[in-house]
């Protein structure tokens, strides 16, 4: 399922960031909606249905794409006004259609954010097409988009939105409906296409609670010689704006100790000897062996990495090695290809969340794992510094509650350098780069 | 009098009119490049097939219908089965065309998957018994139970395939012009033709094979046996209550020639294959 959004990022989450906060709290501030649009890739099920043949004819289609735009936010009460774009659809078949008028009839889910499903919402009436003839293997379109409207209170019904509130649209079941064609034998013929176990929204409206446009400064709660209700209420409107922060990454020195070799740091003569921990957060150590008679491996441990984005908005990120070879000082080499890295990246967790800004390694004050946005992936195993090597990738999944796709993560590797046959005794070195973008 | 005698013309041309109904079938179309050629063409050989007997199809006041169902993708199709819906009393045909052409305008062979006459009043499978995956997932039962019986005339013998394809050189014939007929290179008929001799076109016994794999592979629609041009089909035959795949059983698949593809053939246009 790929779900590619278009519009204003920064804007719509900086705007929801905006609503969500001073929703929560009852309070209400003004803002402005523009127009969401996603396009959305669903595992669609079309068929030909022609009921006067009492026949059906699956198109083959496994993926359908449409595209749903949505205000951001609406004033609560207020409809949502949703467009829905579609592509035409191959029909496949062997003879044309003459005299066909065709309308596209679009449903949609509605949910509250990843909730299920409370009601969904059709347009049965959107504008039909001229009069065409779709000739053999021809596609089917209709008028393109169609508006649909999505209430946001139901009078006597078990749905009333409130500010804050996530609206979620799903494409459900979308038709073609033949309003006329010439061959009787199509009478009453659509295109049906089903999804397939699909839950991926195509766009989200957040309510809003709107402000007053002449909020009240005063009010008398009592005249004369009384006491008790009613009293009286003021209002205050209260504006927000969060800005965007930043993408950051840091190392922290890991002191596991390699596996496979040594610590020799105190020999100096004839070659320089190596610890087999980690000296600082930008120092690898990987020890030292004896110059084998088969090669052999020692496992080391990249520096610990944390990175961390406060950007705000729904974006990604990677961070990725690359490294010289060695060299040795005595002019001997060991190719970079001779390291592999076998990388974990996860969110951080209330143990392992350090601050950026802070002197040393510390943890972030009031940190809360549950904020943190999923999907995260580290790279493969035993990827060879002979190419660049991928530690970690987060897409742009979001935290359900901040809306954004920031947070915490942190990113470790053991790193397995293969030293090969009697290799020529030397004090090697490397310089890794780290790159996150 | 003469009133009289035209309300009997009448009725007797009405009668005329209205016998296919009465009788039952819709003919097997002679086209799969028409709408209802394209959507019934198995749909509607599945009634010789298991012998069914009209007078139960609703068009003739029967309950029971036959549903068309043709794939676009021969995996779907692959996957597919034969089925039958108990709540909407229908029996659930698939079908396939093979064309000779990328554009899919030139249809050659048909693949149909057809219910068995006898299990059409066979009921549930044995408990347990897998179903197909996902969308091809069928109702579990291999026919309507006691309310199919005497949908099929002659449970105990299907008729095969070939009946279908005789069918086809039948209204293939007729349909040509006596030029198309002078032109012919191959004449089902008894009296030779300028450019064929008698009986040069035929149909043969199906080759029938049990299992899907078997069936699956690519077939001839025509094959050239001499100077004679042979119509024959593959035909896959799984009783119900036979071999303990319930999902396979009840099945009765047929490949078919089209009929465009025989007319190319009968005027030389392409060669059998």
């Amino acid at each position: 399922m790929m779900l590619t959004l278009r519009v204003g990022r920064i804007g719509r989450r900086a705007a929801a960031v905006t609503v969500a906060a001073l929703a929560a709290t009852g309070i209400v501030a003004g803002t402005h909606a523009t127009a969401e649009a996603a396009t959305i890739s669903v595992p669609f099920l079309c068929a030909f249905n022609a009921p006067v043949l009492n026949a059906s004819y699956d198109l083959g289609i496994t993926s359908y794409s449409v595209t749903m735009s949505s205000p951001l936010i609406v004033n609560a009460g207020d409809p949502i006004t949703a467009d829905y774009t579609f592509a035409p659809v191959a029909t496949g078949l062997p003879f044309s259609i003459a005299g066909a008028q065709v309308r596209a009839e679009p449903t949609v889910n509605i949910r509250t954010q990843s909730g299920p499903v409370l009601f969904n919402v059709t347009n049965t009436s959107a504008a039909v097409g001229a009069t065409t003839t779709i000739g053999p293997n021809g596609a089917v379109t209709a008028p393109s988009p169609v508006s649909l409207t999505v209430p946001t209170v139901i009078p006597a019904g078990p749905v009333t939105f409130v500010p804050g509130e996530k609206i979620e649209m799903v494409p459900a079941q979308f038709k073609y409906v033949f309003v006329a064609v010439s061959d009787p034998n199509l009478a009453g013929a659509d295109i049906t296409c089903t999804p397939q176990s699909s839950t991926t929204f195509a766009t989200r409206t957040t309510i809003f609670g709107p402000p007053p446009l002449t909020p009240i400064d005063r009010c008398i709660a009592q005249t004369g010689d009384v006491t008790g209700p009613p009293g009286c209420k003021t209002e205050q409107v209260i504006n927000l704006s969060v800005t965007q922060g930043r993408l950051t990454q840091r190392a922290y020195t890991n002191i596991t100790p390699t596996v496979g070799s040594t610590d020799e740091s105190a020999i100096t003569t004839p070659v320089g000897g190596t610890s087999n921990v980690n000296s600082n957060a930008t120092t690898i150590n990987m020890g030292s062996i004896t110059s084998p008679f088969s090669p052999t491996t020692i496992i080391g441990n990249l520096n610990d990495i944390t990175v961390s984005d406060t950007r705000g908005g729904t974006f990604g990120w990677s961070l990725t090695a690359s490294m010289t070879g060695f060299t040795g000082a005595a002019s001997n080499t060991l190719p970079n290809s001779a390291l592999t890295a076998t990388p974990i990246c996860s969110a951080a967790t209330g143990s392992d969340a350090w601050d950026y800004d802070a002197a040393g390694q510390s943890l972030i004050p009031g940190f809360d794992p549950s904020l943190v946005a999923p999907g995260q992936a580290a790279g493969a195993a035993a990827q060879s510094f002979g190419g660049t090597v991928s530690l970690c990738t987060k897409n742009t999944d979001e935290n359900l509650t901040s809306g954004s796709s920031g947070g915490v993560y942190t990113v470790k590797s053991t790193l397995s350098l293969t030293i090969p046959s009697f290799q020529a005794a030397d004090r090697y070195t490397a310089v890794m780069t780290i790159t996150l973008a | 009098m003469r009133r009289r005698r035209l309300a009997v013309v009448l009725a007797g041309l009405l009668g005329l009119v209205m016998l296919p109904a009465i009788s039952g079938a819709a003919p097997i179309p002679g086209t799969t490049t028409t709408t209802t050629g394209f959507f019934r063409f198995c749909a509607e050989a599945q009634i010789p097939i298991a012998n069914i007997d009209t007078s139960k199809l609703v068009e003739n006041g029967g309950v029971f219908s036959i549903s068309g169902n043709p794939l676009k993708d021969l995996n779907d199709f692959i996957f597919s089965k034969s089925a039958v819906s108990t709540s909407a009393n229908k029996i659930l045909t698939t079908q396939w065309v093979e064309y000779t052409d990328a554009g899919q305008t030139q249809p050659k062979l048909l693949r149909c998957k057809l219910r068995t006459g006898e299990s059409l009043n066979q009921g549930a499978w044995p408990p347990a018994a897998p179903n197909n995956g996902g969308r091809f997932a069928v109702e579990p039962v291999f026919g309507f139970g006691a309310a199919g019986n005497g949908l099929s005339t002659n449970p105990a013998t299907d008729q095969q395939c070939r009946v279908i394809n005789q069918n086809t050189i039948n209204s293939v014939w007729a349909s040509l012009s006596p030029g198309e007929i002078n032109s012919a290179l191959y004449n089902p008929t008894n009296a030779a033709t300028p450019n064929a001799a008698a009986n040069t076109l035929a149909t043969v016994p199906d080759t029938v094979v049990f299992d899907g794999p078997s069936w699956t592979p690519p077939v001839a629609a025509i094959t050239l046996n001499g100077a004679v041009a042979e119509l024959g089909s593959r035909a896959l035959i799984a009783p119900s209550n036979s071999s303990g795949n319930a999902r396979f059983e009840g099945a009765h698949y047929c490949t078919l020639a089209a009929p465009e593809f025989l007319k190319r053939v009968i005027l030389g246009q392409v060669a059998p294959s």
